[in-house]
């Protein structure tokens, strides 16, 4: 019985240490992101854009990957760094995985620490570049 | 009998208008104007009419009046939870206000409305085409320019932006982005800084059409995951200051085209361990700018809306607390009369009633109660 206790216990945390980065990726999203992007990413038409099944698009074009990370509620959120780039990771192949290009590289933390530095202050226009510009790449 | 009834009708009619052409009917609906400048001690108090959103209005009382009547100078309608902003330079008023084509549902208006102080009547709108905000009523959501050319206006949808109306020609001027960063702070004479959620704020002057002409960011200067900031700052003639969560009290100085970050010091010492800033409308300042804290015992996470025990009293410059003022009642939130000589700090009670204070002593003068009040969460000093 002891035995099968602490072979259990070991399976139970290496259970836990493999979801690991994805549990917390998801706790992130839920405590910073969720309110406006909504469980599942599906945003509010019109007012918050949908980010499931279209957020990988993002990652055709070096300036969409610069944007996602410099688009405000990225850029000043209270996660440090590291913490932004896991749920960002997490989040695109979460939501979006078959929108990602076949060479999808995710963010690395460095990455992610020198672009939300520079936040994007019009976040509108600046999205319409990016994607008008994703969309006649693909097309 | 028959013959006669014509013949009476007729006298009675006769009677009658004999009567009425000779009783002259006593003068009613009498309909006054108020003065262009306010009284130091007239007050708004702004009832957000919680549990009815749609119904709110703005009561104007005169707190030397002793006779309640009297003390009621008026009221303004307003609705879902209006901003207001007062003029000093116009005898106007502004409220933003929400309404939907069906009453509480259809299509939404978000409109800016001009009040005339005088008559209490609103003189005109602006629609505006971005939706503002919807939160609890506080200062800094809606204000003028310094130069008062233009009213700034809070926006939530939920990306933030501010709206920038001409109250002057009635006109929508545009939207400014905020990216990230929340309220409306007037800096220098055409600009405005918000407070964002990087511990930063970003300041954007205007040109005289309402568009920006310049933007910039600060350096970061509180960390919301260790502190975070409360908005609702004490405010006088173009300085800030602003309580954090753990009672720190960040000076900010924005008269300037950019804003000047003072050095955070803390309001607690050893007499208040555990004791933290908290309340709907926690802080206010007076004429000569010192600032009027609520604040509660045994802090923790969570409390920061919680009512205040007391009303501290600080010289912002000296860093120091003056004064410490025990409330009859817990104290939801602090407004302060413009004037130096004898001013009041109004508090609002738990009960929702208006509790006068002496500033200067902290000696509880009257209380404000049953006034077609139900939920008056944020009371202003006339400008």
């Amino acid at each position: 019985m002891k035995q099968f206790l602490a072979v259990a216990s070991m399976l139970f945390s290496t259970a836990i240490w493999a979801t690991d980065d994805a549990a917390r990726a998801r706790v992130d999203y839920a405590l910073n992101c969720q309110g406006c992007h909504l469980a599942r990413g599906e945003g509010f038409a019109g007012k918050v854009p949908r980010m499931t099944d279209f957020v990988g698009y993002y990652m055709h074009s070096e300036d969409g990957r610069a944007f996602l990370i410099q688009v405000p509620g990225v850029a000043l959120s209270p996660l440090n760094d590291a913490d932004t780039a896991r749920l960002m990771n997490w989040m695109l192949t979460e939501f979006s995985a078959a929108q990602l290009p076949a060479d999808y590289r995710p963010y690395t933390v460095d990455e992610v620490a020198a672009l939300r530095r520079q936040p994007e202050n019009d976040p509108n226009r600046r999205r319409a570049e990016v994607l008008a510009k994703i969309s006649r790449q693909l097309r | 009998m028959k013959k006669l009834l014509p013949f009476l009708l007729a006298l009675l009619l006769l009677v009658m208008g004999t009567a009425m052409a000779q009783l002259q009917p006593e003068p009613m609906g009498k309909i006054e104007t108020l003065p262009e400048k306010w009284p130091a001690h007239w007050v708004l108090a702004h009832d957000v009419s919680f549990s009815r959103v749609m119904d709110g209005r703005t009561i104007v009382l005169d707190l030397d009046e002793e006779n309640p009547a009297r003390a009621y100078k008026g009221m303004m309608n307003n609705s879902f939870a209006a901003f207001m902003a007062q003029a000093t330079t116009r005898p106007e008023i502004y409220f933003a206000s929400i309404y939907y084509s069906r009453g509480t549902r259809g299509e939404r208006i978000d409109v800016l409305e001009i009040y005339d102080k005088q008559t209490l009547s609103p003189i005109g709108e602006v629609v505006l085409e971005v939706p503002r905000a919807i939160l609890l009523p506080q200062r800094f959501t809606m204000q003028l320019t310094r130069d008062e050319s233009l009213v700034l206006l809070y926006n939530f949808t939920p990306a933030m932006s501010v709206s920038v109306v001409d109250p002057v020609a009635r006109e929508l001027r545009g939207e400014v982005p905020t990216p990230g960063c929340a309220a409306v702070f007037p800096t220098g004479e055409r600009g405005f800084s918000s407070v964002c959620a990087d511990g930063t704020l970003y300041t954007v002057q205007l040109d005289a059409d309402g568009q920006p002409a310049s933007t910039s960011r600060s350096a970061q200067f509180f960390d919301a995951g260790v502190d975070p900031l409360i908005e609702k700052a004490a405010w006088h003639a173009g300085k800030a200051w602003f309580p954090t969560f753990m009672g720190q009290l960040q000076p900010v100085d924005f008269t300037g085209d950019q804003p000047v970050i003072g050095e955070a010091w803390s309001m607690i010492d050893e007499e208040t361990t555990g004791w933290r800033p908290g309340g709907l409308a926690p802080a206010a300042a007076d004429a000569d700018g010192r600032v009027y804290m609520l604040a509660h015992p045994e802090g923790r996470e969570g409390s920061h809306r919680d009512p205040g025990m007391e009303v501290w009293v600080f010289d912002p410059d000296q860093q120091q607390r003056v004064d410490r003022y025990e409330l009859a009642m817990p104290g939801l939130g602090v407004s302060l009369t413009r004037d130096r000589e004898a001013p009041l700090l109004v508090v609002l009670n738990v009960e929702m009633a208006l509790d006068v204070y002496d500033a200067r002593t902290g000696e509880l003068r009257k209380t404000v109660a049953n006034f077609g009040a139900e939920t008056p969460l944020l009371v202003y000093g006339a400008e």
